[in-house]
């Protein structure tokens, strides 16, 4: 009867995952602030409703741009 | 020999080889995410509690990019700032990407470029933070919000303003000095909340140890001085 290492059950994660992670977050931000934008400008007297989620979406864009492109350098 | 790389990675965690690039056990993940967005969301609230002109809702964003890796960072800001939409209202989620940007300089700089290799490095990559988190979030302040969030930072772009500066620069201005001091308190407390981590978790993570408090005052000094010929330059010279 072999007796199990514990530590070869440990479940591990790397880069890869975290770099999933990072996108799945910025997704949910792309998801969130649509619901919000009619809200934000009345919360601070900004601009119109239309031109901040233009800017956000172009913004959170940008970053999963970013991310995007990291994909291809990020190695386990 | 052990001929399952997997299997290898795992004894290689579990033997504390946690070094920058290997697999970190999901266990820590599960554990130190939420508890560093936690930790971001009581320092966001005690700020605004107290008013003060900084913003400390970005300790846990760098305590996960510096030990997980950046995108962990980034999670864990995106987290922070739509779960403090819950406390606070909505007027934080748009500033979720500054939590982003910075966990990502962070996690980048000290896991990839090695700017945690001593203390005027680490040091020069909160500037950096600084600067690149001011950069993504003055374009917020002044296209989603008009140049006013109802921070204590208003106050010093009101400031600028009266000076003579216009709206973009005032914004910019005071971005910059309220983050400068913001992202170096934070960058030093995540050092030492990471120093009082166990070893296993940040073995092979290069970040100063055992900084001491002489080194530290003289930097923060020499911002201090530098920050301070800034605000006398921009206040006493009106915009054309």
């Amino acid at each position: 009867m072999s007796i199990q290492d514990p530590s070869e059950t440990i479940r591990t994660v790397g880069p890869r995952e975290g770099l999933g992670a990072g996108i799945i977050a910025i997704g949910l931000l792309s998801v969130a602030v649509p619901s919000v934008v009619d809200q934000l400008p009345s919360v601070a007297n900004g601009g119109s409703a239309e031109f901040a989620l233009y800017g956000m979406s172009v913004m959170i864009g940008i970053f999963v741009i970013i991310a995007g492109v990291m994909t291809f350098f990020i190695k386990d | 020999m052990n001929q399952n790389p997997a299997i290898s990675q795992s004894t290689r965690v579990a033997g504390g080889a946690l070094a920058a690039g290997l697999r970190i056990p999901l266990t820590y993940v599960i554990t130190l995410v939420p508890v560093a967005a936690a930790l971001n969301i009581v320092g966001g609230t005690i700020n605004g509690a107290l008013k003060l002109p900084t913003f400390l809702d970005m300790i846990g964003t760098a305590v996960a990019a510096i030990v997980l890796g950046p995108w962990w960072g980034a999670l864990v800001g995106v987290i922070t700032n739509l779960g403090g939409s819950l406390i606070n209202g909505p007027i934080g989620i748009p500033f979720a990407l500054c939590n982003v940007a910075g966990g990502l300089v962070w996690g980048y700089g000290i896991r990839s470029l090695g700017m945690g290799s001593s203390l005027p490095k680490y040091f020069l990559l909160n500037i950096i933070v600084a600067l690149v988190v001011s950069a993504v979030a003055a374009p917020i302040v002044i296209f989603v919000f008009g140049g006013a969030t109802g921070h204590s930072s208003d106050a010093i772009t009101a400031a600028f303003a009266r000076a003579g500066q216009d709206l973009i620069t005032s914004v910019f201005a005071s971005n910059i000095l309220v983050s400068l001091a913001d992202k170096i308190i934070a960058g030093f407390v995540a050092l030492s909340i990471i120093a009082a981590l166990p070893a296993n978790l940040t073995h092979g993570i290069k970040i100063p140890t055992a900084v001491g408090m002489r080194g530290v005052m003289i930097s923060v000094i020499g911002v201090v001085i530098g920050v301070a010929i800034v605000l006398v330059y921009m206040l006493i010279t009106p915009a054309s």
